[in-house]
């Protein structure tokens, strides 16, 4: 299998959590989108592939969401991660984690979505943050003790029905 | 909110719109996997064949220049082997200095011919060995 073949396989493997990823970080569709195309198309003049292919498309993707928020800036309308609707879970749940994943703190929010939907190991994380590993965990660690505080106090609120639909 | 690992896992962020999968589509179909190179093009055999006779005859005619005499042959070489003899010239050919190679062909010829002529002058001039104490 050549490299162009794996970068493509890759991306249809993750296409979703690099989007999502890309949209945790830019905020703003069209910079998420150019990121990834961006990362792509240098990928794809690589001659020979990194090790790990997974942590260093990611970080590639956080220098180029970096890259361009430094260059033309945040956009006025931000747009927050969307989760998918189309899960076994009530609409309304979704949007309650949607808007408390909204609210942690932005490493946090990264390190969350990265072990949570991106599927990503402690290890992963530390080497797409390029922080230490004890770092990465413990930012994971209060974002779901935060990410806990915050839904338990939405239900609180408002008392509404969070099992799983079978 | 005690089980949020399972409501975590329940959750699944959103596909990328259709749009984006066909602008990254045409970005992959962009950059195929393989490219024909100059070495892996397919070459039509009347060209291979083409290429052999051309080589043939420039390789007929850069030949001839290129050709050389063959070398002289040299003449048979002759070895003479002696039975080494137990004295002390004997002795001191085998551990001591190179001079004692003169004493012992001198011991062998000793009908008087010529060391000089056998040796082409590859020995040393004066025999200078001296005869080893008995132990």
């Amino acid at each position: 299998m050549g490299p162009r073949q794996t970068i493509r396989l890759f991306y249809e493997a993750h296409r979703a959590e690099l989007y999502a990823y890309a949209m945790l970080l830019a905020e703003n569709r069209e910079l998420a989108e150019d990121a990834i195309h961006s990362v792509f198309y240098n990928l794809l003049r690589l001659r020979r592939l990194p090790r790990e292919l997974r942590p260093y498309v990611f970080r590639c993707i956080r220098n180029a969401v970096v890259d361009e928020l430094r260059r033309k800036g945040r956009a006025q309308q931000c747009e927050p991660l969307r989760l998918k609707p189309d899960t076994a879970l009530d609409p309304a749940l979704r949007l309650d984690v949607e808007q408390a994943l909204a609210a942690l703190p932005p490493d946090e929010r990264e390190c969350i979505v990265l072990k949570v939907f991106c599927g990503m190991t402690f290890r992963e994380i530390a080497t797409t943050r390029d922080a230490p590993q004890g770092t990465v965990a413990s930012w994971y660690r209060r974002g779901v003790a935060r990410l806990r505080t915050i839904l338990t106090e939405s239900s609180n609120e408002e008392p509404r029905q969070t099992t799983v639909r079978t | 909110m005690k089980n949020l690992d399972k409501l975590l896992s329940g959750l699944d962020v959103d596909e990328p719109p259709p749009a984006f999968d066909k602008r990254m589509a045409r970005l992959f179909a962009a950059y195929p996997d393989h490219v024909p190179g100059v070495l892996s093009r397919p070459v039509p055999a009347w060209v291979l064949a083409a290429a052999c006779v051309l080589c043939v005859c420039l390789g007929a005619l850069l030949r001839s220049p290129f050709r050389q005499a063959s070398p002289p042959s040299v003449g048979p070489t002759t070895v003479y082997v002696y039975p080494l003899p137990d004295t002390e010239a004997g002795r001191a050919f085998v551990t001591g200095p190179a001079a004692g190679a003169r004493l012992l062909l001198q011991e062998v010829f000793a009908e008087g011919r010529d060391v000089e002529a056998h040796t082409n002058g590859r020995l040393p001039a004066s025999p200078d060995v001296q005869p080893r104490p008995q132990t």
